[in-house]
């Protein structure tokens, strides 16, 4: 119930009783009541115009680093009172320093300035509306609005950065790029010798080959284009989610952030598809602006529970182009080989980034446990041949000990392609 | 601690005070000991931030000064138990409204302003209730009934007008 409201109940309680009971004395206590309501109504709020900004120190951040957000009110009304500020700040952010709120007076023309620090974990925050309540000094009336500033704040999961990974897709843009294109062209890689043409380069001839037949003949480069990456991150929350609240889908996030930064800077056109409760689609394209792109979509990234996304199967193969390559982060379970295996026989190149859900969970239980030791033995023989099958059928892995950090770990393994790849079976 | 808080204090105080006195004059010992327990307990409440308290104990105060003054106990003190449940009340808003208030806010200008009000406000509201307790026509029931529905329609109208005009 409103101040205002209150108070008029006890007036007219009072005004009542006094024709009950037939005392007039009753209205000797009522005439405060009526005196402080006409009060408070005398000097209620005429108008309520103000001007908001609101400025933030970045609009992107990492992880627990401090952003500082500045709202700043002017009044281009009638002096008020008693104004109370509250910022709509985003429930997961914390706020370090400073205050949302505020509670000033305000008078014709004035300003006030509200400054606070918040930080918070990865993801995308709208900072919406600024919530005013305006009253006199007595709170008899007043009013509340809610004035629409609009800012977004996208906390990204931390970059790592990683050298080259080496892709080789069957099939590659027209694009000069970084990787193999099964072409014959310019290029720094050997591919094979063929007739000399007018135009050929001198430097070029094969005069070995040359010497034992009659005509010339050249060598010829692997030429090196970009290709057509597609992530598939798995926000899967049967895969991701471990005892005791714990989850490895930020390590997810991480590789895949570094995964997408690294193919976009080799030149490739790469796309992201976010594998959870929905299908989060993020358009191939090129550059910075597709990093950004990928980068707020990793930041918004959440796990979820599905009937129907619950098995990699639903995978639309239709978004990536045919025989481009497919990166997909996941933990993996066992149901996943097949669908794996079966976007390979469509002809994609597959590589699976898999942060390592064995390890993940011994280094919170205790491993001094025999029981849990048992239980890590058989699962991670269990993994180990879920990882053997999809090598067998000719995916490249990369199984990640998320104690390690990715960079590393991607350079160990990958610092050469298996003879499979080299040779572009 | 601040002056409003201290004035609520005060205002509980005087309010409990006065009832108190008052019902021992008539020798309504028990009645009198209960509501010092409520004063008690409403500067308990306040001090554990307990925000609804304040309009509960308003309504136990004025039903006990309207009470006071139906069984003939002296309206100066009566109203004066009432007033000081409205301060009490009135305060205990401010300081609840103070929490929203950053440290770096300058909240003593807020204070010193709504106390100015409030002083004008209560002894306005005393001036005119003294005056009305002095005041006495002696009117027939039902002219009584007429000035009274006159009174609450006039009142409805002027808070409607004082609405309006603050749109």
């Amino acid at each position: 119930m409103s101040r205002f409201n209150f108070l008029s109940l006890i007036l007219y309680i009072l005004i009542a009783a006094m024709l009950f009971t037939l005392r007039g004395e009753l209205l000797i206590l009522a005439i405060p009541f009526a005196v402080y309501l006409l009060a408070g109504f005398w000097f209620a709020p005429r108008e309520v115009k103000l001007d908001v900004t609101r400025h933030l120190s970045a609009e992107r951040a990492t992880p627990d680093s401090s952003v500082d957000v500045t709202v700043t009110v002017t009044n281009l009304g009638a002096a008020l009172e008693e104004v109370q500020f509250e910022d709509g700040v985003p429930p997961q952010l914390k706020v370090l320093d400073g205050s949302p709120r505020s509670l000033v007076t305000l008078p014709k023309g004035g300003t006030h300035t509200l400054t606070y620090t918040v930080s918070g974990p990865r993801g995308g925050y709208a900072f919406e509306a600024l919530k005013v309540k305006v009253n006199d000094h007595l709170a008899v009336a007043g009013s509340e609005v809610q004035i629409k500033v609009m800012n977004q704040l996208f906390i990204f999961p931390p970059l790592t950065r990683l050298r080259h990974i080496p892709i080789r897709p069957r099939r590659t843009r027209v694009y000069a790029g970084s990787i193999p294109a099964r072409a014959g062209g310019t290029g720094a890689e050997f591919f094979g010798v063929r007739s000399y043409q007018p135009g050929d380069s001198p430097r070029a001839i094969n005069w070995r080959a040359s010497a034992r037949h009659t005509d010339l003949y050249s060598n010829e480069f692997q030429q090196e284009r970009v290709s057509d990456v597609g992530i598939v991150l798995d926000g899967r929350l049967r895969t991701n989610a471990f005892g005791r609240g714990h989850s490895l889908f930020e390590y997810s996030v991480t590789a895949a952030a570094a995964l997408a930064d690294a193919f976009l800077a080799q030149g490739n056109r790469v796309g992201l598809l976010l594998y959870a409760n929905y299908l989060g689609w993020t358009l191939p394209a090129y550059g910075k602006v597709q990093r950004e792109r990928i980068l707020q979509a990793l930041a918004r990234a959440k796990t979820g529970d599905s009937q129907v996304f619950s098995a990699l199967e639903h995978i639309p193969t239709r978004l990536f182009p045919p025989e481009s390559q497919i990166v997909v982060v996941s933990p993996l379970t066992e149901d996943d080989v097949a669908p794996l295996v079966q976007l390979r026989g469509l002809g994609y190149q597959m590589m699976v980034v898999s942060p390592d859900p064995i390890s993940f969970e011994m280094s919170y239980l205790p491993a001094k446990d025999p029981s849990v030791q048992m239980a890590a033995r058989v699962v991670r023989m269990e993994r180990g041949l879920l990882l053997r099958r999809l090598q067998h059928s000719g995916v490249q892995i990369l199984s990640w000990d998320v104690a390690q950090p990715f960079d590393q770990v991607v350079a160990r393994q990958m610092h050469r392609p298996p003879g499979w790849l080299r040779t572009g079976r | 601690m601040s002056v409003a808080t201290i004035l609520m204090v005060v205002s509980i105080v005087v309010g409990t005070g006065a009832l108190f006195w008052g019902y021992s004059l008539a020798d309504l010992d028990t009645p009198a000991r209960w509501l010092l327990a409520a004063g008690a307990a409403w500067l308990f409440a306040q001090w554990q931030r307990l925000h609804w308290a304040a309009s509960l104990a308003l309504l136990v105060f004025v039903g006990a000064a309207g009470y006071g003054l139906w069984i003939g106990l002296p309206a100066s003190l009566m109203t004066l138990a009432a007033v000081g449940a409205l301060l009490g009340w009135d305060l205990a808003g401010l300081s609840y409204r103070m929490r929203f208030a950053s440290p770096s806010d300058d909240v003593r200008i807020i204070e010193r302003l709504h106390m100015a009000r409030v002083a004008v406000v209560s002894a306005l509201g005393l001036v005119i209730a003294g005056l009305a307790s002095v005041v006495r026509i002696k009117l027939s029931f039902e002219l009584a009934v007429v000035l009274v529905l006159l009174a609450g329609i006039g009142l409805t109208q002027v808070v409607s007008w004082l609405q309006r005009r603050g749109e």
